[in-house]
């Protein structure tokens, strides 16, 4: 444990890895963001091809 | 082969030209989910430069003390960060402005002025990073905009992607932030989430970046020396002319989505034009004066350092440069097809806007779960961004029949076989028409009165087409060589952080 680290600055060594991690984690969601909108696109093809 | 039958494959190939940016642009979008598991986070580390921030400001007196005080109370170690303001021979209050905050903040902020001013913003930027460059202090520089405003925690998640020596840049995600933004600042603020927060995820996932921010590029000292201590002043696209010049000399560039920039963004039709000619006659410059760099092997490029010639990054980026050709061919094609050959023609009309359909779906869900406080905004911007006329034309070729038959059926009416012609080759040559309706907007907003008429118009022409207007106008201009002289955006102070 460094100095820095004790420091309580949202600079500090651990709060910026704390932080990485904390983003790392908000970029997943975009695994769903994909999926959901893969669904909504398959739902207007069928929609599609229920009306034409 | 008949001559016919060679007329309708030409016909049915300059159509096919008007998918590939379709198909580019889902491309793009299939990329935005992998960022979750390949991204720069995974090699970033606490890493904190000290940061020389350079403020290009030629009559910035009304939004630079905003700017410099969210830059002093940045979340960043307070020893660690200077400003220096270069004060391109300004008219207004600047200085005053500038003198009193580095009174305010003795050390921190420092102004620059240069005494023969209006030679454009690679020039005044010269002028701070050669400054910069004269001491060793500087181990970053960031070049920012007057009237952007960081958000307190952006510029450290952007100098933690510097920890890794390979990156050499890296830029973050510029997010309108008007505070009463209007029709045309809210699609600004939609296209920016397509154009950033999902474009450059996936230029990430690429390992090609197009462009940095102009108004956040933060650049390594040894990037900035190695692409020779200067912003090139010759092109109209000086940000993207550095970007490329970072990736060919083998360093990485990186967009860091969660550091958010606030930015104003032109409110009218006219200032857009004018900003966007600049933008994309700097485009043109960057296409002819990087030509060695598209599509050459190997196509990774690994060996080369930089993936810039890779086939997917090239086609996302000719699918945009060459938008307004390809949405002529393709309209050429449809109506050429109508005349030669009815059948196939409608048969092809429906091929296209069925891709479009799917495009349309799936960027635009994407789109608007990317980045909620814009949503929240620009919701309506966003599903109206291909404009009324497109998304009746996308619903004419999902349901074929919908506007000829059935509606006037469960109207009791019937339409002409006349009206059903014209109704038909509106539908074909609509990309076209689109394009050109654009003038019309601009010219409409510059009448008196003319502002809520050129808004309705602009929703029903769509801003995607506007943009490939003004594409087409910037062709133009390069082409006749107007004179590249830089013009600057005005900026109010409207932006809220």
């Amino acid at each position: 444990m460094t100095t820095d680290d004790e420091t309580r600055a949202p600079w500090a060594p651990a709060a910026m890895r704390r932080e990485i991690r904390a983003d790392q984690r908000s970029e997943r969601r975009l695994i769903g963001i994909g999926l959901i909108a893969a669904v909504l696109t398959g739902v207007a093809i069928v929609v599609r091809a229920m009306i034409a | 082969m008949t001559w016919h039958d060679v007329l309708v494959v030409v016909l049915l190939m300059a159509v096919a030209a008007g998918i590939i940016p379709v198909i580019a642009g889902v491309v793009q979008y299939l990329l935005v989910p992998v960022h979750a598991v390949k991204n720069h986070l995974g090699d970033a580390g606490p890493y904190l430069p000290r940061v020389v921030v350079v403020v290009p400001a030629w009559n910035e007196g009304a939004v630079l003390a905003a700017s410099l005080e969210r830059l002093m109370g940045l979340e960043y170690p307070p020893d660690r960060l200077r400003v220096y303001v270069v004060d391109d021979a300004s008219t207004d209050d600047t200085p005053d402005v500038v003198l009193a905050k580095a009174a305010e903040h003795p050390g921190r902020i420092v102004h620059l002025r240069r005494a023969q001013g209006g030679q454009g913003k690679a020039h005044t930027l010269n002028h701070g990073i050669e400054r910069a460059l004269a001491d060793d202090w500087m181990e970053a520089l960031l070049i920012m905009d007057a009237d952007v405003i960081y958000r307190p925690d952006s510029l450290r998640k952007m100098t933690r992607h510097l920890a890794d020596p390979s990156v050499g840049a890296v830029t973050a995600f510029i997010r309108e932030g008007s505070g009463k933004p209007g029709t045309v600042s809210k699609f600004i603020g939609y296209e920016y989430v397509t154009a950033q927060a999902a474009a450059r995820r996936a230029q990430n996932v690429m390992g090609a970046m197009a462009c940095l921010a102009g108004g956040a590029q933060l650049h390594a000292r040894a990037n900035l020396e190695a692409v020779g201590g200067r912003i090139d002043t010759t092109t109209l696209a000086e940000d993207t002319f550095t970007t490329f010049l970072t990736q060919l000399d083998g360093r990485h560039v990186v967009f860091e989505p969660a550091a958010v920039v606030l930015a104003e963004e032109p409110d009218s039709v006219v200032a857009l034009w004018k900003q966007r000619v600049r933008w994309a006659r700097g485009n043109v410059q960057i296409t002819r004066r990087f030509k060695k760099v598209w599509f050459r092997r190997p196509f990774s490029s690994r060996g080369a350092g930089h993936r810039l010639s890779s086939l997917t990054f090239g086609a996302i980026w000719f699918s945009i440069y060459l938008l307004p050709v390809a949405m002529t061919a393709a309209a050429l094609g449809l109506v050429g097809l109508y005349f030669v050959a009815p059948d196939i023609a409608r048969t092809t009309f429906q091929s296209l806007w069925w891709v479009a359909v799917v495009a349309y779906v799936f960027i635009t869900a994407t789109t608007l779960m990317l980045d909620r406080d814009t949503t929240r905004r620009s919701w309506v911007q966003g599903l109206l961004f291909p404009g009324i006329g497109a998304i009746v034309v996308m619903l004419a070729a999902w349901i074929p029949g919908l506007w000829e038959v059935r509606i006037p059926q469960w109207l009791g009416v019937e339409m002409s076989p006349t009206a059903i012609e014209v109704l038909t080759l509106v539908f074909y040559a609509w990309t076209v028409i689109a394009m050109l309706s654009a003038w019309l907007v601009r010219w409409l907003e510059t009448l008196p009165g003319g502002k809520w008429p050129s808004r309705f118009l602009l929703y029903f022409v769509g801003f995607g087409p506007v943009l490939c207007a003004i594409t087409l106008d910037a062709y133009a201009k390069q082409w006749r060589g107007a004179s590249t002289a830089w013009d600057k955006t005005e900026k109010t102070g409207r932006v809220v952080g």
